[in-house]
């Protein structure tokens, strides 16, 4: 591993990013395989955020930090294993490893970690996360309550910042649990600071909005903040949102391809499934919801 | 009725042979006479005749260049790329003028709130959605910005995605300078005069005024050309330039609304003005320290926003320096340090003051001002629209460049000043095209009209002659003498040369004059002196004349042969 062994300070329960960490690593109970990609998602989004106010810890060390980020995404793998969902989430938490190993400069990682591009994917990775989880474990000041365990302790599934593949789009499958995907439909419609646009359908026109419409929601123009974005492909979502367009005045709910939302929450726009949507179809809602 | 049809046939197959009899010719030449400054038209056929001591004005014909030109180069191929051009070039120009109107449209609206930027946002989409051309770019280039941004999602920082799209509506109007100047040059062909002197030795080129340069013995071409372009064509060029005028204007019209606005938004930060008197009526509760860091910064607020207002006034278009953006920046790094510092010392202190409270919703207001000018600011297309100024400038100019010739009204040809020369000499003078695209070194000239003509000696002239002359003195009766009598002479002829008849130049060739000669009529061996009138053709070779001879006192006549080469026992008759 490391050719000294790092002056670790260990885990501090109370410092604001261990929080983040410890919700990434917590999954709600009884996953389905169509849950996995937004729970990934979700934990992803978390530990992120974790990782965002580490590197603002200006106490520990790179390699310390390294070591940390990569313990944490042991335990979310740990957390989908599991469920028996490892092998699915697997080659995203791989990526994320090699994240981890590029953002960090050379001294502050391990020797191994230099090879672990060309390594074979995600195997390689994986190992390299576990013995880093080891190596850690064995030398910092460890608190076993959070490190110690794996995922056991059940949480509310949090609204991601993204889907692997988007830039600002939470996208829920076709086969996701309804509850889940209902309780992330509510936490999105509660967002109320953006600019919000929501593609139902599963169907090749849907992914085809939903795909052109999150580089735009992500990056609009104009001056304007980004916006953000819900791709609900279940059908056991439609009833939700069709109620709340019949709330929001719309006649026609079952025409809605495209909806957009002001960042107050009211309704902005629908663009339904005879309407063009292309880049500029999408701008106009955009800047019209402003 | 068959008869008629014959005759119909006829005109027919005459039709082509008849216009291109009635085609303009290319030159027209003129002969300025040296001394009187006549001009006599040089006749378009044939071999014709100048004096060889004129001036020749050589005219080419702007229009008949141009249609040969055209006829050279296949008309249908060049007529249709041209208008393919043009009309390229006026689509783009038409899309920019829609989008600076829609961009004018919503700074003006006077019912709309000027600080509004969603205003301008929404009526500049809702004008390209109904325009289906612009809607389709909008996409396209909406697309490329994605594919830039998923390559590195950090260019949401940098790079506004509108004023990308509104930048690349710009690049159009950037790359139709080229388009013109690549239409220019495909449509140019250079024209070029030449003029040669053949004399029996071969040939030398002349100088031709206007036309080439002729230095230390070498000749350089004058930049000359025509433009394949048509007239109804470079009508609709000239309506091109009208138009990148027109957008121009509205550019221009834009960016003074841009500021006016500004202007119009920047009283709402009046209550600055108001802020040293609070601040010092409020000197009880406010400490000294605290007042002279509020005052610092409240002078630096200050000091950007009278620099701001005064570049405001001077703003213009091709000011490439001048950037509000900038100048605003600084504003409001300023305002937010004098918010910080207003906040973060006067919290503090009891709000009981009517003074403190008065100096924290000034800061509190100035701060809102600050930033909704910033985000009228903030995605202005100030940039595009200086862009879319310059370049309709240059468009315009560009166009302005294009006129169906750029060839001298005239070329001339002093005869006088093309050295030794000869009664008989002819001059060649060609009119020539090469596209504009051969270099210099490998040109294809292509002679498109040809002229030449003869120098005489047009007028009278005179001329002496030297010679024999076969003697009469028929009044005499010597009935031992012979009738005719070799006697030298000379003569002084008079003689005009046609500008008209070749024949009378060269065969004919008459001369008038007087003459002299020495008679020995008395047969005494002392001659007699004699004279008279005396008339030559033929070039000099015939003569005949009376004379008066003073010794005798006698009339006689005389006829004289004058052949220009020498016959055993015959004297020689050519000298002069």
């Amino acid at each position: 591993m490391f050719s000294t062994v790092p002056r670790f300070l260990g885990l501090r329960p109370k410092a604001p990013w261990a929080a983040a960490f410890q919700a990434a690593a917590r999954l709600p109970e009884g996953l389905t395989a169509g849950d996995v990609p937004v729970a990934l998602a979700s934990s992803l989004t978390q530990w992120l955020s974790g990782s965002g106010a580490l590197v603002a810890d200006a106490g520990y060390s790179a390699a310390e930090r390294y070591c940390l980020r990569l313990v944490f995404l042991w335990k979310i793998y740990q957390a989908f294993e599991a469920q028996g969902f490892g092998a699915q989430v697997a080659e995203e938490i791989a990526r994320s490893v090699l994240d981890v190993v590029e953002e960090t400069p050379g001294a502050g990682r391990p020797l191994e970690a230099a090879g672990l591009a060309m390594a074979a994917f995600p195997g390689a990775v994986l190992a390299h996360l576990k013995s880093v989880h080891d190596y850690y474990r064995a030398y910092a000041p460890t608190d076993e309550a959070i490190l110690g365990t794996a995922g056991v302790t059940p949480a509310p599934l949090l609204l991601p910042l993204t889907s692997p593949g988007f830039m600002c789009t939470v996208a829920l499958p076709a086969d996701m649990d309804v509850g889940l995907a209902r309780e992330l439909w509510r936490q999105f419609m509660r967002e109320n600071t953006a600019v919000r646009l929501i593609t139902v359908g599963a169907e090749a026109a849907a992914r085809e909005a939903a795909e052109t419409a999150d580089p735009i929601f992500f990056a609009p123009g104009g001056g304007q903040k980004p916006g953000r974005c819900l791709w609900a492909q279940l059908a056991g979502l439609m009833p939700d949102i069709h109620q709340w367009l019949q709330q929001q005045g719309y006649a026609h709910p079952s025409d809605a391809r495209c909806i957009v939302l002001r960042a107050n929450g009211n309704l902005s726009a629908v663009l339904t499934k005879t309407d063009v949507i292309d880049d500029f179809a999408l701008s106009e809602a955009f800047f019209n919801a402003c | 009725m068959r008869r008629y049809s014959f005759l119909l046939a006829i005109a027919l197959l005459a039709a082509p042979f008849i216009a291109s009899a009635q085609r303009a010719s290319i030159l027209t030449i003129e002969e300025i006479s040296r001394n009187s400054g006549r001009i006599l038209p040089v006749p378009e056929s044939g071999l014709a005749i100048v004096d060889i001591n004129s001036k020749l004005r050589i005219v080419p014909n702007a229009e008949a260049v141009r249609s040969k030109a055209l006829e050279l180069a296949g008309k249908a191929q060049i007529d249709r790329d041209l208008r393919d051009k043009i009309s390229r070039i006026e689509r783009i120009l038409r899309e920019q003028e829609r989008l600076v109107m829609y961009i004018r449209r919503a700074i003006e609206t006077p019912e709309r709130q000027p600080d509004s930027l969603m205003t301008l946002l929404r009526a500049t989409m809702r004008d390209i959605g109904a325009d289906t051309l612009l809607r389709a770019r909008y996409n396209l280039y909406s697309r490329e910005y994605t594919d830039r941004l998923r390559a590195d999602p950090s260019l949401r920082e940098r790079e506004d995605r509108f004023l990308y799209i509104l930048g690349r509506y710009n690049e159009s109007l950037d790359s139709l300078r080229g388009e013109l100047q690549t239409l220019e040059k495909s449509a140019r062909v250079r024209f070029s005069l030449r003029a040669f002197r053949k004399d029996r030795s071969g040939g030398m080129r002349l100088h031709i005024e206007n036309f080439d340069l002729f230095e230390q013995g070498q000749f350089y071409e004058v930049e000359n050309w025509a433009l394949m372009i048509s007239p109804d064509q470079l009508q609709q060029l000239q309506s091109l330039k009208n138009l990148a005028a027109t957008l121009n204007q509205g550019t221009d019209k834009a960016l003074q609304d841009f500021r006016d606005k500004l202007f119009q938004m920047l009283p709402a930060l009046t209550c600055l003005e108001q802020f040293p008197t609070e601040l010092r009526l409020a000197s009880e509760t406010i400490p000294l320290d605290v007042r002279s860091i509020l005052d610092r910064s409240w002078n630096d607020v200050r000091q950007q926003l009278d620099l701001l207002r005064g570049e405001l006034t001077t703003l213009s278009p091709t000011a490439d320096a001048y950037d509000v953006k900038a100048r605003w920046a600084a504003l409001r790094f300023h305002a937010d340090s004098l918010y910080q510092s207003t906040l973060r010392n006067l919290m503090a202190l009891p709000q009981t003051n009517v003074h403190v409270r008065n100096l924290l919703q000034c800061t509190e207001q100035t701060r809102t001002d600050i930033e909704r000018i910033d985000r009228f600011l903030r995605a202005f297309p100030q940039t595009y629209l200086r862009k879319v100024y310059l370049a309709s400038d240059e468009l315009a100019a560009e166009v302005l460049a294009f006129d169906l010739a750029q060839i001298p009204e005239a070329g001339l040809l002093d005869l006088a000043y093309t050295g030794r020369r000869e009664e008989g000499d002819e001059l060649l003078i060609q009119a020539l095209l090469v596209p504009e695209s051969d270099t210099a070194a490998r040109r294809r000239y292509t002679v498109i009209e040809e002229r030449t003509a003869v120098m005489v000696i047009a007028g009278p002239r005179a001329v002496p002659r030297v010679g024999l002359m076969m003697a009469n003195p028929y009044t005499l009766q010597q009935p031992d003498a012979a009738q005719f009598r070799f006697t030298p002479s000379a003569a002084l002829l008079v003689k005009f040369g046609s500008r008209r008849s070749h024949f009378y130049n060269r065969f004919l060739d008459p001369g008038l004059g007087i003459v002299t000669a020495s008679p020995d009529f008395s047969l005494d061996g002392i001659p007699e002196f004699g004279a008279g009138l005396a008339a030559t053709l033929f070039r000099d070779i015939a003569s005949a004349g009376w004379c008066w001879n003073f010794g005798l006192n006698k009339p006689f006549y005389f006829l004289g042969v004058n052949l220009p080469f020498n016959l055993p026992g015959m004297p020689v008759g050519t000298a002069r």
